[in-house]
């Protein structure tokens, strides 16, 4: 029996005038381009100097409505996290994924910072993690699913305060793939990139924060290029 | 079976979306909020038609080699532990899905937003067979709730003010416990989220479109704002991803070229809030993340377009940039145009997916003002294309009898200058003997359809030729 799949690839053939088997020759070719044979066409904008990056990420990030604090010891961490839940009238209460990398933050400093070590579920009003990778261009953060950073703690809390590492900001999304295939050996489950919190234009195409995802999303940069 | 198209009713659509203040009170919103939010992402982006040209040459070149690309991107995807269905029309993608439902029993699933759900139909073949589909986005949520249709391709609720939003808010959501009315846009937007989180919740499983297929990793990808699409695809224990197959581009990078002009020119965004590429279902020890991971991939008439002159049309990204700037669309709205794709994208696009005999009215309804191209980040030559189906039209004897008597009047006349002359004299002399003082016509015989909605010049004696001839005499 002839399946949908052969019928939609066979009359794709025929239109195109390729019912032969492909020479190898052109086979070489597309298989190059999907291992990035053609240069990335990345504009001027994209195109960052490193000392300039931060910066740059700073700027583009307020741009998205995400709010920004620099730190320059990860020991800050905590004073800045109860600042930022003060200033903005939010529960002292934070969920922080239990991952290598934020265990080593000392949260004892702050005893009415109530925290707790977990993945959020949608109860949990304030989540804090910290991003693979960030985009200085467009004031991304990049998430990658793992079983350290379940995927669904940057969208079921309210708020989410997110670490992220000045040496781990890049200039354009192709840096941010470029890191990605070097690191990791297997992609994982999700990539996202994240610019901002939620938001919806569609009553009246008026912008509202906080449509499904995040209301409020600060940063917290930890400048350790210093 | 698509869903079935009203597009035949064009006119009378038109002439009634014409007398809908509200409608063209919500039309009027258009103006002042994407038209201009584009103007100022593009300003930000001078590399902009550089770059436009490349996302199109990306789409160009795939589809040179579609299969190729198709085949590579199911492969991965199976690698990663996903499924790849194949769905030649309608039909099949929609028992896909259904079986696909059936096999883990589900009663609920949520979507994120998907036009080629409404393509086919999906919600009402679901509940035919007694599963609950809940749209997530809140547009599509909005017209879901109101028993309508999308009338815009990235603001679907686009023809209802702030206060059709609140009445139909306060109706449906008071028995569940929301028994306040809310006025502000802020308060509409937390009640929608509120409801809908239980919905996430519960559901079995959870669909989405796609932007794009990436073949190099087997992903599919999604480009939203409110996150909709993420829950929808994480909490549940079935992720199916519906595309088609015009979807595919090569690398990761392909797709960052083609979001710097998608996002600008959808919503004036550099970026949208959220990209997420999904591989397969969740890992070993993931989590979160659905324990199946299934790719639909619909054809239904696209394969047709391949390797002719309409494959352009193909290349759309679905920024719904050619609406917003079209006068015909900014003046009867979306639903008008009678089927999923309205605006100068449906006038292109809908007669090659439904046939010309169903949507013949579309290509006609427009000026051939050329802004949908101008503005098309994809550089789709829509007016070349909506040409293209009057002549289809015109071939297959559609317009009315009366219709083609005077166009063929017409070609006969303008085939003959010596004629034209003529006759066209003989027209201006009559009219210009019977113009009133006042200059121009408010009633003509055989014109009611200008003269009822608009004055008529009157000529001032000559017509153009003769006074250039006369003019041309003088210089001798």
């Amino acid at each position: 029996m002839i399946t949908n799949r052969e019928r939609i690839l066979s009359k794709i053939k025929s239109n195109l005038g390729k019912e032969k088997d492909r020479a190898k020759i052109d086979i070489d070719i597309l298989e190059a381009r999907l291992k990035g044979s053609m240069p990335s066409l990345i504009p001027k904008r994209g195109i960052i100097q490193q000392d300039k990056l931060l910066e740059k990420f700073e700027s583009s990030a307020r741009g998205v409505d995400s709010s920004v604090s620099i730190i320059d010891d990860l020991s800050e961490i905590p004073k800045e996290v109860k600042y930022y839940l003060t200033q903005n009238n939010i529960a002292s209460k934070i969920v922080v994924l239990p991952n290598k990398e934020l265990d080593s933050i000392d949260w004892n400093k702050y005893p009415t910072l109530e925290v707790t070590k977990k993945f959020p579920d949608e109860k949990d009003e304030t989540v804090f993690v910290s991003s693979y990778v960030a985009i200085a261009e467009t004031g991304t953060i990049v998430q990658l699913s793992s079983s350290e950073n379940p995927i669904t703690s940057h969208f079921l809390p309210d708020n989410s305060i997110v670490l992220v590492k000045a040496s781990r900001i890049v200039a354009a999304a192709e840096d941010a793939f470029k890191v990605m295939r070097k690191e990791i050996n297997s992609i994982p489950r999700t990539i996202t990139l994240i610019s901002g919190p939620s938001r919806t234009g569609d009553i009246a195409l008026n912008i509202e924060l906080g449509a499904h995802g995040p209301r409020k999303v600060h940063l917290l940069i930890w400048n350790d290029t210093k | 079976m698509t869903v079935n198209p009203t597009s035949n009713n064009f006119k009378e659509n038109a002439k009634k979306a014409l007398a809908d203040d509200n409608l063209q009170a919500a039309l009027n919103n258009l103006k002042g909020g994407l038209i201009s939010k584009r103007k100022e992402a593009i300003k930000r982006l001078p590399e902009f038609d550089a770059i436009s040209t490349r996302a199109k040459n990306i789409k160009d070149e795939v589809f040179l080699d579609l299969d190729f690309y198709l085949e590579k991107f199911e492969k991965k995807t199976i690698e990663y532990g996903g499924v790849v269905h194949w769905a030649e029309d309608a039909n099949d993608a929609k028992n896909i899905i259904l079986e696909l439902l059936k096999s883990i029993n589900a009663k609920i699933m949520t979507k994120g937003k998907t036009l080629i759900s409404e393509e086919i139909g999906l919600n009402e073949f679901l509940e035919e067979n007694g599963i609950e589909p809940v749209e997530t986005d809140l547009g599509e949520y909005i017209v879901q709730i109101a028993g309508e249709k999308p009338s815009h391709i990235i603001a679907p609720a686009l023809h209802k003010t702030k206060e059709n939003v609140a009445d139909l808010f306060h109706e449906i959501h008071s028995p569940l416990g929301y028994k306040e009315r809310q006025n502000s846009a802020s308060a509409l937007v937390a009640e929608a989220r509120s409801v809908l989180r239980k919905r996430y919740l519960e559901a079995d499983a959870g669909l989405t479109g796609a932007n794009f297929l990436v073949a190099e990793t087997g992903s599919t990808a999604i480009v939203t704002n409110e996150g909709n699409g993420d829950l929808t695809q994480s909490l549940p224990k079935m992720h199916i991803v519906l595309a088609t197959i015009d979807k595919v581009v090569p690398t990761l990078e392909d797709v960052s070229t083609i979001l710097r002009v998608l996002n600008p020119s959808a919503t004036g965004q550099d970026m949208a809030t959220y990209v997420t590429f999904s591989t397969g279902p969740k890992r070993r020890d993931d989590n979160a993340g659905p324990d199946q991971f299934h790719v639909v991939i619909l054809d239904n008439g696209r394969s047709d377009l391949i390797g002719t002159d309409k494959q352009d049309v193909l290349r759309c990204i679905r920024c719904g940039a050619c609406m917003n700037h079209c006068p015909v669309y900014g003046a009867v709205g979306g639903h008008a145009y009678g089927w999923v794709y309205p605006g100068p994208i449906g006038a292109a696009l809908n007669p090659a997916l439904i046939g010309i005999e169903k949507s013949h009215h579309l290509p006609n309804a427009s000026t051939f003002c050329g802004r949908c191209e101008e503005v098309c980040p994809m550089q789709i030559p829509l007016p070349k294309i909506m040409r293209h189906w009057r002549n289809e039209e015109w071939k297959k004897k559609i317009p009315k009898y009366s219709v083609r008597l005077v166009l063929k009047l017409w070609l006969f006349l303008v085939l003959n200058p010596v004629l034209y002359r003529i006759v066209s004299s003989i027209f201006v002399r009559i009219l210009s003997f019977f113009s009133p003082q006042k200059g121009y016509f408010s009633n003509l015989p055989f014109a009611s359809g200008w003269t009822s909605v608009r004055d008529f010049p009157a000529p001032e004696g000559k017509s153009f030729l003769s006074q250039w001839e006369e003019e041309h005499d003088d210089n001798k």
